[in-house]
């Protein structure tokens, strides 16, 4: 063990409380025929962790025109969004904290054969730009009465370009390097349909028929530079011609381009009568150039109807103010799968992957060979859903809320396989599992309950709950999987997956007893073969929640409010990733820093190893007061000096994630680093995550 | 008006625009059908065949992996519980307790299925060009060559292989006595239209090839026909092994190395002890893997570069030295066999030019003389103007601060730290490399002359002939001339054989083989307790498994997994 003789706190050294400014300026007005909003907005947010920042700048405009009797209406709509960003997650997680973070002269303390993060801080980044316009026109027209035309054009485009950088220093021996990233995306959406709306008696009917286009397209390049002049003042990002060593070993630039599109046809038909019996039919028929020759369109259809019950002459006089009831079955499609996938790929290079010198005196040749499976019939896949609900209010509209059941199946579900025979030119293709579904069912219920101006006092209490069940059936898989471990030692290491019979994001892994006599991690021998393999792998908990909730409350007397709210989950479990790759003793005895639980056990060896198991798996459940703001409204109009020109003026204070009560030992157990394998979703796996601030809003809100 | 008018111009020309789409897929970033137009479309059909065969196949975690970490002569523990635990993949092969989620199963799986894949594709695309291609001829032969000795690992290592002529047919799976048939007919079929290694060199498949392929396949043929008893090494088989190991041997062909690490020289291409070899290169991603995995962390074969360092993988097991002692005595076996160790490099404090910094060969003991530098990526200490200095190596990672110290000790608990274990330098670290550890060039031998002579050994002393198996083995034995000379052996037996093969042929992708062969694959050793025959076979990776279930019956799991 090292003692450098200090005591620092990394992470004290590593954040700081930080200070975001948002300012918003909202201009809106018009006449009859013409109305306008314009916004403008500037974001400038220090991250909690250093160097890693966040500056947004945005404006919006939205206008609406009427011309020719009110019979053509046009929205405009125009929204750029320009951030500028720099990432770090660097944390310090395991800096020896007996080491000083500063000399007493000031300068970063850099002793021989150690890391001080505030020098990585010092000379890496991270930066990107992106800028994003869209761009929305909407004329409709009133052909005949009841008949209209609306055209939808939507075009977005977005660019982004980032930079990493090491500059070049004596202090650490980094050589300097830079890589770049140029991002490029558009969207172009057309729509146009017609909708007929007319009476028949007491019937309202509508049918809606139209076509809808959507193109994308997608660049990414990236290029790389290495070995810059050392202890210079000039970043290498703002003179990549600096760097001195460039080679299509170490530099070739890399890059992809992809062009995507979806047609779709579609009709609607609603009826209502009396208000009192609503039904809708849709069908559409949906193309993706994704799909092969064989199955381009998926048509899916649905029905909804709901039964305003309130409405019934046999209400009268009840309890309730509102009641309905609604039902529906739907279908949707799924085409989230790679480009290209559909198309046979036959290469030809003399890369080292085909090329081998045939003539072992002479030039390396061109070898030639399939790359891909063509898989012309893989199609849509296939989500299936039914729900029920129940909408009601009771005692005067003081009591409202919902009740939802629903059940949702997907089927054909897209995957990337093995094929049957290995003697095939690439070992996986894309393609719909056979009979293999995923079950999604559950249900939802909301309750608030208001009481208003109660001498000058009101107030509400409410909330919400989801309760989801789900499940993969007949998976011809042992396991899909979904989130996998990173790290020395640990690479691909299965976390969680598709398992039959289980939820998705199921965790699986073998289940830790303990610390043995030799000091090593014990495990469950579960299929009882007397030894220790990954065939004891089992399924051990969910990342998914059994429930889902928040509730709110806020209280108003005259001109003063207040709201606070709660939400939370519970029944699932977090992979402490952070905790696995981080926190062991073997990392304590090379003089690292760790949390309390590397010395959990004290038998066990400083050579035990951190492999994936339920040692590491904990619950996520928690319960957050994720915001708290109490505000004052000024009475203008009492204020002489401003009532005629001051609107509104209203001063908040608002605190967010003031508190969370869990459990998990993490940063926090709300997770959303992505470990995906696949490009499928991971779930439930905290890998040295960004922490989550706590934040105070002060705000003053003025309209004129 | 006017802008009306203006307006009502342009949403016509949006509605005009209604993309009706074929929604044909516009790929925009690879050529799906390049042209063929110039180059040579037979050798661009077979150089797949070969190509990359070193990252796919022989490669130090997969091929290597399989035939060596599972048994006595290469253990790889959980270096410091921070190095090679890899969810346990190394070490529960080396425990026989290797499941179906393996890692290194699916990679060596994947590597040879793909290379099969590559010699099918390759023998429909010569067919047609041998009607007026000659060379096409000869190629196509190669291609089936390849296919049969691909094949062939997978014989080895999951009991079985894939006939398939055609790449848009199924795969035809056969096992036990019909796949050595198939094998054996597929080489004899071939072998009269292939060249012969001294016009291609030992990197591509020749009449030399196929004969030792045969020898070898014959070999082990009662093994492959009966995986889980005990083998029937008949006659038949014996004698085909005599008489291919003979046609090589006669075939003036190949010559015994007089040094016997110049067969694993980074420039061994013209060694005319290989027979096959993968031919690595440089530029087509060569490497030196074999060269540096095993060595320290803390220890660096090129003085230009502070990057090239060792990863303290695999070491020999203490029951593996155990053979040398036993065989030699109170003679260090450095001293008594050349094949055991080379000095290269001093072994005291000292200073060394660049071009004479050259470092040992063959297995580390104890103590590591090497370069020096504070920390990781700092250029050398220098001595004497632009000379090195050398001196004990310091262990930064397990005993941090003290000198790097190889033990004969490895196991999985007490001795697992980063520097627990001999190690192995057999292939040379390229000293033309200039990025580092990669840009390797020595060609990683799959067939050698010296097995022609151990092989040929082997069946006369299963035919009852330990005489003419002396012979052999002390012939091998007295040509290795460069330095000193291994003493003649005065007897012999199985055991004994079994011992200089180790001598011979140790990390070499041979000794599972080997120890099935010899029936000491149930043995226990340092950590290893696992006596069941099952073993023998590996498990035929989950993947496969999955991706095949959907066939029933088409793709059925080896017994015991």
């Amino acid at each position: 063990m090292i003692d450098g003789g200090g005591s620092t706190d990394w992470q004290e050294e590593l954040t700081r409380a930080a200070i975001t400014q948002n300012y918003n300026l909202v201009l809106s007005g018009g006449t009859e025929k013409l109305n306008y909003y314009a916004s403008l907005g500037l974001q400038d947010q220090e991250g909690i962790v250093y160097n890693s920042d966040l500056k947004r700048t945005s404006a919006r405009i939205n206008v609406t025109q009427k011309l020719l009797e009110d019979r053509l209406r046009i929205d405009y709509n125009l929204n750029t969004t320009i951030t500028e960003q720099s990432r770090n997650n660097n944390l310090g997680y395991t800096t020896n904290p007996t080491f000083d973070a500063y000399t007493p002269d000031g300068e970063i303390n850099n002793p021989l054969n150690w890391n001080n993060p505030l020098l990585s801080n010092k000379y890496n980044g991270d930066f990107s730009e992106s800028r994003r316009i869209l761009f929305n026109v909407s004329p409709s027209f009133e052909i005949l009465d009841g008949l209209v035309y609306k055209l939808n054009f939507g075009y977005e485009n977005n660019s982004s370009d980032s930079d990493q950088q090491t500059i070049a220093n004596t202090e650490r021996n980094d050589l300097g390097s830079l890589s770049q990233g140029f991002g490029k995306y558009r969207n172009t959406l057309i729509e146009n349909y017609l909708t007929y709306t007319f009476d028949v008696g007491e019937h309202n009917l509508s049918i809606l028929g139209g076509h809808s286009y959507q193109k994308t397209f997608s660049r990414s390049s990236n290029w790389s530079i290495d070995e810059f002049p050392a202890d210079t003042d000039i970043e290498p990002r703002n003179n990549p011609g600096l760097g001195g060593d460039l080679n299509l070993t170490d530099n070739r630039p890399t890059g992809s381009t992809w062009e995507n599109e979806l047609q779709s046809f579609f009709g609607r038909a609603n009826w209502s009568f009396k208000d009192r019996y609503l039904f809708t039919a849709t069908v559409r028929a949906d193309g993706s150039s994704k799909f092969g020759e064989n199955n381009k369109y998926g048509v899916f259809s649905s029905f909804a109807g709901s039964w305003r019950i309130i409405e019934e002459d046999f209400m009268d006089g009840s309890i309730f103010s509102d009641l309905k009831l609604r039902a529906g079955w739907g279908q949707t499609g799924n085409q989230e799968i790679p480009n290209k996938i559909t198309k046979e790929s036959f290469s030809v290079s003399n890369s080292s992957s085909v090329s081998y010198p045939i003539d072992q005196n002479g030039a390396y040749p061109v070898g030639s060979e399939y790359t891909r499976f063509a898989n012309p019939d893989i199609q849509w896949e296939v989500s299936t859903q039914s729900n029920v609900g129940l909408d009601f209010g009771l005692f005067d509209g003081s009591l409202t809320g919902t009740v939802d059941y629903f059940n949702k199946v997907s089927d054909n579900i897209l995957l990337e396989v093995v094929p049957v025979d290995p003697i095939v030119p690439a070992p996986t293709y894309w393609t719909n599992v056979p009979d293999m579904t995923i079950t999604n069912k559950g249900f939802e219920i909301a309750l608030d309950y208001a009481k208003r101006n109660y001498e000058g006092f009101s107030y509400a209490i409410g909330g919400n709950a989801t309760f989801i069940d789900n499940v993969v059936e007949d998976s011809p898989f042992t396991i899909v999987t979904t989130g996998s471990a990173s790290g020395q030692g640990l690479t691909d290491a299965t976390i969680n997956g598709f398992v039959s019979g289980e939820p998705i994001g199921s965790f699986y892994m073998q289940t830790f007893t303990g610390i043995n006599s030799d000091g090593r991690s014990q495990f469950v021998d579960s299929d009882g073969d007397g030894d220790i393999t990954e065939n004891d792998r089992t399924v051990v908990g969910s990342a998914l929640p059994d429930m889902t909730y928040s509730f709110y409350t806020n209280f108003s007397y005259k001109r003063l409010d207040l709201n606070i709210n709660f939400n939370g989950v519970s029944g699932n479990e977090i992979y402490d990733h952070t905790a696995m790759g981080s926190f062991y003793k073997t990392l304590l005895s090379k003089s690292n820093n760790t949390t309390a639980i590397a010395i959990q056990y004290p038998e066990e060896s400083i050579i035990n190893s951190a492999a994936v198991s339920t040692r590491y798996l904990k619950d996520g459940s928690y319960l957050r007061l994720s915001n708290l703001t109490l505000g004052y409204s000024f009475d203008t109009k009492a204020m002489a000096w401003a009532s005629n020109w001051l609107q509104e003026l209203r001063l908040s204070f608002t605190g967010q994630n003031l508190f969370v009560i869990t459990d998990y030992d993490g940063y926090d157990p709300e997770v959303n680093q992505d470990s995906s394998t696949n490009g499928i979703q991971s779930f439930g796996i905290d890998k040295f995550a960004y922490p989550k601030a706590k934040t105070f809003v002060f705000g003053v809100n003025v309209s004129f | 008006m006017k802008s009306k008018i203006k307006l009502a111009l342009l949403f016509s020309g949006m509605l005009l625009s209604w993309n009706c789409t074929d929604l044909e897929e516009n790929v925009l970033d690879e050529s799906l059908n390049p042209s063929t137009e110039g180059i040579d479309e037979a050798v661009a059909a077979l150089a797949p065949v070969y190509a990359n065969a070193n990252n796919n196949i022989w490669r130090h975690t997969k091929y290597f992996a399989m035939q060596e970490i599972s048994t006595d002569e290469a253990i790889l523990p959980y270096r410091g519980g921070t190095d090679w635990g890899d969810g346990g993949k190394f070490s529960d092969l080396y425990l026989h307790a290797m499941t179906p989620g393996n890692a290194i199963m699916k990679d060596v799986w994947e590597g040879t299925t793909k290379h099969i894949a590559r010699a099918v594709s390759a023998i429909n695309a010569l067919t047609p060009l041998t009607e007026t291609n000659p060379q096409a001829v000869v190629y196509l032969a190669e291609a089936r060559a390849m296919r049969a000795l691909y094949n062939h690992i997978l014989l080895d290592a999951f009991g079985l292989v894939f006939v398939k002529d055609n790449i848009d047919d199924q795969s035809v799976i056969l096992r036990g006595s019909e796949a050595v048939d198939y094998l054996i007919s597929e080489l004899l079929a071939v072998e009269p239209d292939l060249s012969t290694t001294t016009a291609v060199g030992p990197g591509r498949m020749t009449k030399t090839g196929v004969w030792a392929l045969l020898a070898r396949l014959h070999l082990n043929a009662p093994v492959y026909r009966d995986p889980y008893g005990t083998p029937d090494f008949s006659n038949a088989d014996m004698d085909a092994v005599i008489q291919y190991t003979n046609q090589v041997i006669n075939s003036g062909e190949h010559a015994l190395s007089a040094e016997y690490f110049e067969i694993f020289d980074d420039e061994n291409h013209t060694n005319t002890e290989l027979i096959f070899a993968i031919d690595q290169r440089e530029d087509l991603d060569g490497h030196n893997r074999m060269a540096y995995f095993s060595m320290s962390g803390d220890f660096y074969p090129l003085p230009e570069f502070p990057s090239a360092n060792g990863t303290d993988a695999a070491a020999i097991t203490s029951d593996f030295y155990q053979t040398w002692v036993d065989a030699y005595g109170d003679v260090d076996p450095a001293d008594a066999d050349p094949r055991f160790h080379k000095d290269n490099l001093i072994n005291e404090p000292g200073c060394v030019s660049a071009e004479d910094f050259e470092i040992d060969r063959g297995i580390y003991r104890g103590f590591l003389y090497g370069l020096q530098h504070d920390q990781g990526g700092d250029p050398f200490e220098r001595c004497e103007g632009d000379k090195y200095v050398v001196d004990l190596v310091t262990n930064r990672r397990s005993e941090v601060g003290d000198p790097v110290f190889h033990s004969l000790e490895v196991d999985f608990t007490a001795n697992s730290s980063h520097s627990s274990g001999y190690r192995v330098e057999k292939y040379e670290f390229s000293k033309t490399s200039d990025s580092g550890r990669n840009k390797g060039q020595a060609d990683l031998v799959v067939l050698r002359f010296a097995d022609m002579y151990l092989m040929r050994a082997e069946a006369m002393l299963r035919k009852g002939d330990a005489g003419a198996a002396l012979t052999d083995v002390n012939f091998v034995r007295a040509s290795r001339t460069a330095r000193h000379t291994a003493p003649a052996l005065d007897a012999m037996d199985l055991d004994i054989l079994y011992r200089e093969r180790g001598f011979e042929f140790y990390w070499e992708f041979q000794r599972r083989t080997d120890m099935i062969r010899f029936g000491k694959f149930e043995d226990s050793y340092t950590e290893k307790t696992n006596s069941d025959p099952q073993k023998r076979v590996f498990p035929i990776p989950q993947s496969a498994v999955d991706g095949a279930s959907i066939l029933d019956g088409y793709l059925v799991q080896n017994p015991g997994y």
